[in-house]
């Protein structure tokens, strides 16, 4: 279909139903399960509205709600509908005849009056999981099997959280991702579970009691098919849930880094290009450089080189390989240049990203000073620069509840201190980056939910095997060689380069799950 | 949205109660041999203490009785919920999950 549709991958798209839709009036083809930010990506058009003061041009940033970039104005999508504005691309799926448009930061109220029906939900629960991720479909299933009327809802359409961004992993002997539809598809059957999907949770308040928001934009567009929705059918729907036990499992959001030019269209997050791989089957570009302070971004090395997609080089800010980077580096034969960071991009005439500026850190973490003789710049070209700065747990929901947060070095963000009475913060969103770590404390705080709330059950806490697994062992065996290239030819490698730097945060973070 | 227990109808929504302030304020036995100042303070001077207190709620739009309850004034929790008439517990003996308490918080 397009160059930068990989043959294989894709599991949420249907690459046997094809999809027509436009952005700005250009047509495009997409697959049935694709965003409008990846069939964008599949077609090879990154770019998206320009930048709202200063017209800078930007590009898809990231596959999810956390997009700041790709902001659409979307038109009715049937009778009685109105056009929406500031929609994210990431989130918006697309639809036989969707008609978009992109925008620069400023949406536009639609004049017309809108048809469709919104209402609201009371809900009383036993427990109530927020996020639908390994950590809390681990924790559902530990609270709902004794019984306990169990909600988990999730704000994308499919359950998985950062599952559907990776591949390898598997729960309990299963492939990750097919034991989180079963482990959801078995609940479904027991009759006090329920599974939201597109429902975002936008406000945690006193006794457990949350408001969220239900998108069922789709199902409507699915059942006008081109005509009117059905009558009495809402299009959002406020759910107020008053839970017993509130269960946390929110996850992580990616950080950027901070270089110069960073917003050219072909910067995107690590996690997000590793996304449109798996979900979507989409490389987000063909010439690839990463630029990470973290162990994360070599699964993505491992799995764009599996994809075949070109690596000029990873750009990391430690001074020395770990030991998961140099099996990585060892395996694909991509180049690792370490002790060093991006300096600057350049882009073509269209703004989008052409090549990369690599300069070496000096002791304190800041670029080598180029004036002054010591050469420390290397210009690499690439359509692509997936960038890694570590993640930042979602806190929003604990804190509103005067939940307390604090810095930790060893994740290099802010984590929960502690709960809130009658609630657990359990997965990435409580700093816990393993796919093991989160399935434990995900099961664990389920069990412990289900006992509180009357419905004990034994507890099981699923296993996780796959290659993250497998590289977290050869770290603690110290069996890996640990070897790192020094960035500048003929610079020797001066000691204070093995100074930490932590103006850049650099931490070795687990493989997060 | 606090969640109340009414002692007559188990927990409802805060938004079903009304508040009805201190409790436990008794008229005085003799009014007329109050001081203007000993008058003012009986209508008018009431306690506010960071931590337990106790106070009379209205379920106005459920049983619309009145009822005491202990409420823990920094974190909202409620520890005691009793009726009319009956004795309030012995504040002293009461405790607070720590858990309510996060260090710092602006309330």
């Amino acid at each position: 279909m397009s160059a930068f549709r990989v043959p294989q991958g894709g599991r949420g798209i249907n690459r046997s139903r094809e999809i027509t839709f436009s952005v700005d009036g250009e047509s495009y083809r997409g697959f049935a399960g694709d965003t409008v930010a990846s069939a964008l990506l599949a077609a090879g058009r990154i770019a998206c509205g320009d930048s709202l003061y200063l017209g800078r041009p930007r590009g898809v940033m990231t596959a999810g709600v956390e997009e700041p970039n790709a902001l659409l104005r979307v038109q009715p999508r049937f009778t009685g509908d109105i056009s929406e504005s500031m929609l994210p691309a990431t989130t918006v799926d697309i639809t036989e005849g969707l008609e978009a448009s992109t925008l620069s930061g400023l949406g536009v109220l639609d004049p017309q009056s809108d048809q469709v029906r919104y209402e609201h939900k009371h809900l009383h629960a036993d427990v109530l999981v927020i996020g639908a991720g390994p950590a809390g479909v681990a924790a559902a299933r530990e609270a709902a099997k004794g019984g306990a009327r169990t909600i988990l809802m999730d704000e994308r359409s499919v359950p998985g959280g950062s599952l559907l961004g990776s591949s390898g992993e598997q729960i309990d002997g299963l492939d990750a991702l097919d034991w989180v539809n079963a482990s959801i598809e078995r609940l479904a059957g027991s009759e006090e579970f329920t599974y939201l999907p597109r429902t975002t949770a936008m406000g945690s308040y006193d006794s457990n009691f949350v408001t969220a928001v239900e998108d069922r934009t789709q199902a409507l567009i699915a059942a006008a098919d081109g005509g009117a929705a059905p009558a009495g059918q809402p299009r959002q729907r406020i759910w107020h849930v008053r839970a017993k036990r509130l269960l946390l499992a929110t996850g992580a959001h990616e950080r950027p880094i901070v270089f110069a030019n960073n917003d050219r269209p072909g910067i995107m997050l690590a996690g997000a290009v590793r996304h449109y791989l798996h979900r979507y089957g989409v490389a987000a570009g063909s010439h690839a450089v990463v630029a990470t302070t973290n162990d994360s971004a070599y699964a993505l090395v491992d799995e764009l080189h599996a994809a075949g997609i070109q690596i000029a080089a990873v750009v990391d800010s430690r001074v020395e390989a770990s030991a998961q980077a140099q099996v990585t580096l060892d395996r694909t034969g991509v180049r690792g240049i370490f002790g060093a960071a991006i300096g600057d991009t350049s882009g073509g005439a269209d703004g989008a990203l052409s090549a990369v500026t690599v300069v070496r850190l000096d002791a304190s973490g800041l670029p080598v000073d180029t004036e002054h003789g010591a050469t420390g710049c290397e210009t690499i070209g690439a359509d692509l620069l997936a960038v890694s700065g570590g993640f930042s747990p979602v806190v929003q929901l604990h804190t509103q509840r005067q939940g307390r947060v604090v810095w930790s070095d060893e994740i290099a963000g802010f984590r929960p201190v502690a709960p809130v009475a009658e609630q657990a913060v359990v997965g990435a969103g409580n700093g816990d980056y393993s796919l093991a770590s989160a399935l434990r404390g995900g099961a664990e705080a389920g069990h412990q939910a289900a006992h509180a709330t009357g419905y004990a059950a034994p507890l099981i806490v699923p296993e996780a095997s796959g290659k993250a697994t497998q590289a977290a062992r050869c770290a603690r065996s110290g069996s890996c060689r640990v070897r790192a290239e020094r960035l500048v030819n003929g610079v020797s490698t001066s000691s204070t380069c093995n100074a930490t730097r932590p103006s850049l945060m650099s931490t070795a973070l687990p493989v997060r799950g | 949205m606090l969640l109340i227990e009414c002692p007559n109808c188990g927990p409802r929504d805060e938004t079903e109660f009304h508040y009805g302030g201190q409790a436990h304020v008794p008229y005085p036995d003799d009014p007329y041999a109050l001081s203007d100042r000993e008058w003012a303070e009986y209508l008018f001077y009431r306690g506010n203490p960071k931590g337990l207190f106790a106070e009379r709620w209205n379920h106005s739009v459920g049983c619309r009785k009145w009822f005491n309850a202990i409420r823990d004034t920094a974190s909202y929790e409620f520890t005691a919920v009793y009726r009319m008439g009956e004795p309030a517990p012995d504040i002293s003996e009461l405790t607070v999950s720590p858990a309510q308490h996060p260090e710092g918080g602006s309330r």
